[in-house]
């Protein structure tokens, strides 16, 4: 086709005709491989697009003008929602009010329709800054800055909401969701679990609920130690992540728990909950720079991870600690089936289980391993993974090998090309 | 393998083999009437009344390439990985085409449901859309700017934070 010279002929050239507009269930499908930020971009084009209601919508504002534009488009696109993730929502500081009230009377008109937010079914939101963000801020005004829209009348609305994860300051203002199956919650601000107890007795329906808070600006368990956490019995499976209640209560015998958090703040939690031992099933320890680095005593009777099913020993960030698992065989680790250490040192014997099938050990320095029965372990593993810069071999290591390939089972073992190398 | 007629809406037949033809699930289910009618003896001919010849043609490119060996009726690949990737690169060519084919290719893909293509229609027209501003997106999709002013008034304060740098957005 020839160029033309002037920028209104080209135009005319290259402009499409009036064609009959796609149907809407193309243009969802298009919108499918959009982020939603573009679709708004497009929208503007014509009033069709304009009205075309998305069904999963993903919004991130960073800064308060964003916030309220970006309310404002959403506000006339809630009634067709069944997905909405909100994120970096920074809009009721105080020095902010002004910006909070003008969100708030956006999102009236669309909240008081009877039909907004009924097809919301998943709802992801972060009010207030990211963990790294508030450290930040933190350090530098000493305070924690109060954030958050009033989620509440949205909430009310979203009667058929099956999943949600909140991050926010506090979990003040939630109302009953009575057909929630789902929730993750990730709470800034201590305590969490008096209003949590409450208000998970208005949850019928819940089956996962997983607690979390950062642990960054906690230093020892009284920071942690919170009141009764009482978990109703439709919850199958519960996950609390640096949250340690004083007391933690499970009405059903089959509910599961999994616990993560700093070595000491478990070990003094666990001892105030006896009856939660039988159902704790996985766990994933990790150690601060301060604390004494783990290690197993044959001469224990018990341990912190007696009868988990998933163990799991990470490294904290700055932490270079080593950790001494030799020990390991004599613990009661009857069911467990998944085993993963990331240390920068470690020693460990594998306890010969013949639960074992997933075995993961990343050594940032050195790997000292032995199996206390190398062909007991060979057969049950089915997956494992060894990565290390220095590795100290002795004859299990050989005989786990030998009988690998007897078996005819498939094994790689990767020397990690970034980490310093010893000789 | 048995051979079908496919006729566009302007009377071209296509002779294909029924495996690519039957990866439009429209044209199956007319074959599987046309079978149930007429057995499995006389030449099966599909009228398509709403695909001209040319997009027909387009579209039957797609079909035969899909069910070349290595791919399965929908058109997923569940072979190698070599494979896998040269109907990547296929398809990445078969796309480049003009904004008004693509309309029409859409429009059949649709039509005939061919879910594969589809998809991959889809996502092209998506690239078109992405990062571009309302009037580019006008421009090449023959949209017509029907807003009122204060239709448009309202846009502009609705769409900002989509349209604009969000820090560039602070500083004001």
């Amino acid at each position: 086709m020839p160029l033309t010279r002037s920028k209104a002929a080209k135009v005319k050239q290259t402009t499409r005709a009036p064609a009959p507009h796609l149907p809407d269930e193309l243009w969802h499908r298009i919108a499918g491989f959009l982020s939603t930020k573009d679709w708004v971009g497009a929208s503007g084009s014509c009033r069709h697009l304009r009205q075309l209601q998305l069904e999963h919508l993903n919004i991130t504002a960073t800064s308060a003008h964003g916030s309220i534009s970006a309310l404002l488009w959403l506000a006339k696109q809630l009634p067709g929602a069944r997905s909405l993730v909100l994120g970096g929502w920074i809009v009721k500081s105080a020095l902010q009010q002004e910006v909070a009230d003008k969100v708030r009377i956006a999102m009236q008109p669309a909240l008081q329709s009877p039909e907004a937010l009924s097809k919301l079914s998943i709802l992801r939101v972060q009010l207030g800054p990211s963990d790294d963000e508030r450290a930040k801020r933190m350090n530098s005004t000493g305070d924690l800055p109060h954030m958050g829209i009033c989620l509440g009348p949205i909430l009310a609305k979203a009667t058929r909401l099956s999943k949600l994860e909140l991050a926010c300051v506090s979990a003040a203002g939630l109302p009953p969701l009575a057909n929630l199956r789902h929730m993750a919650l990730h709470l800034f601000r201590f305590p969490m679990s008096d209003r949590i107890s409450t208000l998970l007795q208005n949850m019928p329906s819940l089956e996962t609920l997983q607690l979390s808070h950062s642990s960054a600006s906690h230093d020892s368990y009284g920071d942690h130690v919170e009141a009764m956490l009482v978990v109703p019995a439709s919850v199958q499976r519960v996950e609390l992540v640096n949250v340690f209640p004083e007391s933690l209560v499970l009405n059903s015998d089959r509910t599961v728990v999994r616990l993560i958090g700093a070595v000491c703040c478990l070990e003094e939690a666990l001892m105030g909950w006896p009856d939660v031992r039988g159902q704790l099933k996985g766990l994933r320890l990790y150690q601060r720079a301060d604390e004494i680095p783990y290690s197993v005593d044959p001469m224990d009777e018990s341990h912190l991870w007696d009868h988990v099913e998933v163990l799991q020993f990470m490294r904290a960030p700055a932490s270079p600690v080593d950790v001494e698992l030799h020990g390991l065989p004599v613990a009661s680790l009857g069911n467990l089936t998944s085993l993963h250490v990331t240390m920068a040192n470690l020693c460990i014997t594998i306890p010969a289980l013949p639960g074992l099938k997933d075995l993961r050990l990343d050594c940032a320095r050195t790997l000292c391993m032995s199996f206390e029965d190398a062909r007991v372990c060979a057969e049950n593993l089915v997956g494992f993974e060894f990565v290390f810069a220095v590795i100290c071999v002795d004859d299990t290591i050989s005989a786990f090998f030998a009988t690998l390939v007897t078996a005819g089972k498939p094994c790689a073992v990767q020397q990690d090309a970034e980490a310093p190398r010893e000789s | 393998m048995r051979t079908v007629i496919l006729r566009s809406s302007d009377g071209a037949d296509h002779i294909v083999s029924s495996e690519a033809a039957s990866l439009s699930r429209t044209v199956q289910s007319l074959l599987e009437e046309l079978e149930a009618k007429e057995g499995e003896e006389s030449p099966l001919i599909v009228p398509l009344p709403n695909v001209c010849d040319c997009t027909l043609r387009k579209v039957l490119q797609y079909c035969i390439q899909h069910t070349e060996p290595g791919t399965n009726l929908t058109g997923r690949i569940h072979v190698s990985e070599t494979r896998r990737r040269d109907l990547e690169v296929w398809d990445r060519n078969y796309m480049l085409v003009s904004t008004d084919e693509l309309y029409h290719l859409v429009m059949a893909a649709h039509y005939l449901n061919v879910p594969g293509l589809l998809e991959l229609c889809c996502e092209g027209i998506a690239n078109l859309i992405r990062g571009k501003s309302p009037q580019h997106v006008r421009q090449h999709f023959g949209l017509v700017n029907n807003f009122e002013k204060a239709e448009e008034e309202d846009i502009r304060r609705t769409n900002l934070w989509a349209l604009v740098d969000e820090k560039e957005l602070a500083k004001k």
